[in-house]
């Protein structure tokens, strides 16, 4: 490993603002990397984008896209580009990323990040709809890999083959949710380790813990990628494995269903840390 | 395999209570049926749906119960999903959905009417609100004819029921007990704290709102103000306008 691989990443662990933690993070600012944003929850006014104003006087903010579809055939839903690209201006954020998924078919959306074919024609589709989002923001994003719970028959590319792919043809950089390279390996009985050793030297710009749940599916075990617990053992030495391979790039802590106090969370991301810290201090 | 929109249409109809078949055709069979991994995404859909609408109706939840709220929130969900990524724009068809519902209690549209209208007050865009200095130069002549223009985030309910007093008691913190019996004007605004506000107006300046927002002049809402309470006094009732952001400004700064 060289010198500057081994250095230590910019910024601490992150965490997901939301909108119960608002009141405790306007009277005390928490002692973490930064804070990332749900984009599509602070596009009004008032109370939340007010804490949302304040957070960024005390911590670098990362807006964070849920529902602009970048795996739609039909093409970015222009009104919400606008939108999102309105609210890019206005944050100035560290960070921009979206999900390799859609939610919006024929004008109706699901409020899920549902899963793609890994084909030719997904990765056109993409890749097109990902410089469009690029072009409308004037800069580059970060592109998540998905939790998923099917494949497709006709799905040619393996899933980390296609986001490479993706980098590669838009310019974008990679956002790697560890814990759904986990969820997903699960899910499909492939290989979580692996899978992140195959991104080495990709443009990964930032990392996502979070917690899932387990179910049983006619004794075949199954992962929901809830983020409603802490984070599993098995994600955390899966992110040891990406630290090291991606020492530059920030982690940030999810939480997003049975939401914990704020103290839960950033004790999460402190432990982020210390795993980061480690880590490189055995590769030094 | 189909094409990609093909697909992405199969596959919202198998989610939302359309046909599975053609979207499980598509799906790699793994250890498990096709049927059964899509249903994971069926399930996550319906549930997440019907978790963001409980987010926006918390008192409707409470005072039907988790178990009817699901009943109804479920053909909601299906025949009125979401059209838009922003889940705060999500709902505005639920009251009218719950007058139609069977068992509901007489009150529960008007109650979901208050709180899609705080759901609005809470997440509307900010813009300048009405205020004093818009008013400075005014002849006293020309406020009859003024009209003003209510901000997004403000909304009048006029209810025969008393929502504000039931959607007060069925607060997290409250015991339900609700202590009023009367029809009930509610008037929402987004307060300078920038949080949603309501509060219940007597009958006079229920009329005066109620034409303002109906887009007449500050005269004829004055004339229907006064023909309902004789003691209604159009200059308390501007201070009151202006107390709290409820009107916009008007553009250039003067009316």
């Amino acid at each position: 490993m060289t010198a500057a691989q081994a250095r230590e990443p910019a910024l601490g662990t992150g965490i997901g603002l939301r909108a119960c933690h608002h009141a405790a993070v306007m009277t005390s600012p928490p002692r973490v990397g930064f804070l990332e944003i749900h984009a599509e929850n602070y596009l009004g006014g008032g109370s939340a984008r007010r804490c949302l104003d304040r957070a960024r006087r005390d911590h670098p903010v990362s807006v964070h896209g849920v529902g602009l579809s970048l795996g739609s055939a039909e093409g970015l839903d222009d009104h919400h580009l606008a939108r999102i690209a309105r609210l890019v201006r206005e944050v100035e954020p560290m960070l921009v990323s979206e999900h390799l998924a859609w939610s919006v078919a024929g004008g109706v959306y699901h409020n899920d990040l549902l899963p793609l074919p890994y084909t030719e024609e997904s990765l056109e589709a993409v890749c097109a709809n990902v410089q469009r989002l690029q072009e409308a923001l004037g800069r580059r994003v970060l592109v998540e890999n998905p939790s998923t719970y099917l494949r497709f028959a006709g799905s040619s590319i393996p899933e980390e083959e296609f986001l490479l792919a993706v980098a590669a043809r838009t310019g974008c950089g990679l956002l790697l949710d560890v814990n759904n390279v986990h969820v997903t390996a699960t899910n499909h009985g492939l290989d979580a380790a692996a899978y992140i050793d195959r991104l080495a030297g990709a443009p990964v710009g930032e990392m996502h813990l979070a917690g899932h749940h387990v179910v049983q599916e006619e004794g075949v075990t199954i992962l929901i990628d809830d983020h409603g617990s802490a984070v599993s053992d098995a994600v955390w030495a899966l992110y040891a494995r990406a630290a090291r391979l991606f020492p530059q790039a920030p982690g940030l802590v999810e939480w997003d269903s049975s939401i914990p106090a704020l103290d839960v969370l950033v004790a999460e991301a402190h432990r982020a840390d210390a795993v980061r810290e480690v880590t490189h201090a055995v590769a030094a | 395999m189909p094409s990609l929109r093909e697909l992405q249409r199969d596959f919202s109809a198998a989610v939302l209570g359309g046909a599975a078949e053609p979207a499980a055709a598509s799906v790699l069979e793994d250890r498990l049926p096709p049927e059964q991994r899509l249903q994971v995404y069926r399930n996550h859909v319906r549930i997440s749906l019907r978790e963001a609408l409980a987010a926006t109706f918390p008192v409707v939840r409470r005072l039907v119960g988790e178990g009817y709220f699901a009943t109804v929130a479920r053909p909601f969900v299906l025949a009125h999903p979401p059209k838009s990524p922003v889940l705060a724009d999500y709902g505005a068809a639920f009251p009218a959905f719950l007058q139609a519902a069977p068992n509901a209690p007489a009150y529960l549209a008007d109650v979901a009417r208050l709180e899609w209208a705080l759901n609005l007050a809470y997440h509307a865009p900010d813009a300048p609100a009405l205020s004093a200095q818009n008013f400075a130069g005014l002849a006293p002549d020309a406020y009859a004819t003024l009209r003003l223009v209510p901000l997004a985030s403000t909304t009048l309910i006029a209810s025969p029921h008393p929502i504000q007093a039931i959607w007060r008691a069925n607060q997290p913190d409250r015991d339900a007990t609700v202590d009023a019996t009367e029809a009930q004007t509610v008037l929402v605004w987004r307060a300078t704290d920038g949080d949603a506000a309501c509060r219940v107006l007597a009958p006079g300046e229920a009329a005066f709102f109620g034409a303002l927002i109906a887009a007449a002049s500050l005269g004829e809402a004055a004339t229907a103000a006064l023909a309902i309470d004789p003691a209604f006094e159009l200059p308390t009732a501007i201070a009151g306008l202006l107390a709290e952001p409820l009107f916009q400004a008007p553009q250039g700064g003067t009316l």
